[in-house]
């Protein structure tokens, strides 16, 4: 069990809902990877259809955390205003904040994103930042009160995996009090596990399973996976080294080793 | 008065609560939040929060997300 903003819960895989095949694909995907906590996001609504009930519907069924987003969002303001919107429809203060700077790469704005976080902490918030794997960055967040920050693996969608190791191993190092999930680029369980190996609290993604041939059985394997690297990091992994060292012991090997060697 | 929701001219005779703009446009039954002007009405406020000309409305709702 670990503790996120306050919830005490088990796994450490954060899953996001969109791009499944179908809402029970979705489902079954969520209850395979065993994720305590889903993204969701708030889109205009027509009077015409009410498909949004059905979602809200799973939603409460899922028994899950709801982790609502701002994704879209070019500036503070949409951001700020999102993020209200978001708190009085699913009557939570958790939230994804996503300002994003760049298009093509979807890449967040740091200054807009520290900028909409101070803010949002200010009035209560818990806020979940999704930024790049710039160490300064994520410690402007945190100096403006972020428990919890969400370094990029790699550009959203892309499954690039970690593109920037180095990076996020020095960000575990430098802010060992907060939570550190990585957020986006994870494409493959190995990711995952390599995530969490590294000393990361958990990972966010969505596109790796909902795109993947069979969703919910890739599901189960970031659900292994993210217990696997957690496990590693726990148990304590060996230094690598830069030559061999034999496994079986040395000594008292039998004689036809010592005929080869002399 | 001719006010736009979610990006969409709308009329109406004259200003009315964010309860009846709702109720009028068949968003009663929906599970929805609402920002004037980019601003969030909570929901307690829907009765005595009134829409005026020009006023941008913003109807969301729960979506899949990442």
């Amino acid at each position: 069990m670990w503790n996120l903003a306050d919830k005490t819960i088990e796994s450490r895989l954060l899953l996001g809902t969109a791009r499944y095949p179908s809402p029970l694909v979705l489902q079954d995907a969520v209850k395979a990877s065993g994720s305590e906590v889903i993204t969701v996001s708030l889109r205009r609504e027509s009077a015409q259809e009410n498909m949004s009930r059905q979602f809200w519907d799973y939603l409460l069924e899922s028994g899950a955390h709801i982790l609502p987003n701002t994704a879209g969002c070019h500036s503070v303001k949409e951001a700020i205003v999102t993020a209200h919107l978001a708190r009085e429809l699913f009557d939570t203060n958790w939230i994804k904040l996503e300002v994003i700077g760049n298009d093509d790469t979807l890449q967040p704005d740091p200054f807009a994103t520290v900028e909409a976080a101070r803010i949002l902490n200010n009035e209560g918030f818990e806020v979940f930042p999704y930024t790049t794997d710039d160490l300064i960055v994520a410690e402007k967040l945190r100096d403006v009160g972020c428990r919890i920050i969400m370094p990029w693996g790699a550009p959203i969608g892309s499954g690039q995996g970690l593109r920037n190791v180095e990076a996020l191993r020095t960000m575990r190092r430098r802010l060992p009090e907060l939570t550190l999930i990585v957020d986006a680029g994870i494409g493959a369980p190995s990711h995952a596990a390599y995530a969490l190996e590294l000393g990361f609290d958990a990972v966010l993604l969505n596109t790796a399973v909902a795109l993947a041939d069979d969703p919910v059985k890739m599901a189960t394997a970031f659900n292994f996976a993210v217990s696997a690297g957690r496990m590693a990091y726990e148990g304590g992994l060996m230094q690598a080294s830069s030559r061999a060292h034999p496994s079986s012991p040395t000594v008292g090997l039998p004689f036809w080793h010592h005929e080869q060697n002399s | 008065m001719q006010i736009v929701v979610n990006g969409k001219p709308t009329d109406f005779e004259k200003p009315i609560s964010v309860q009846d703009l709702l109720h009028r446009l068949g968003y009663l039954d929906h599970f929805v939040a609402v920002a004037v002007n980019q601003e969030c009405v909570v929901r307690r406020n829907y009765g005595t929060h009134f829409i005026k000309a020009q006023d941008q409305i913003e109807i969301l709702a729960p979506m899949a997300g990442g």
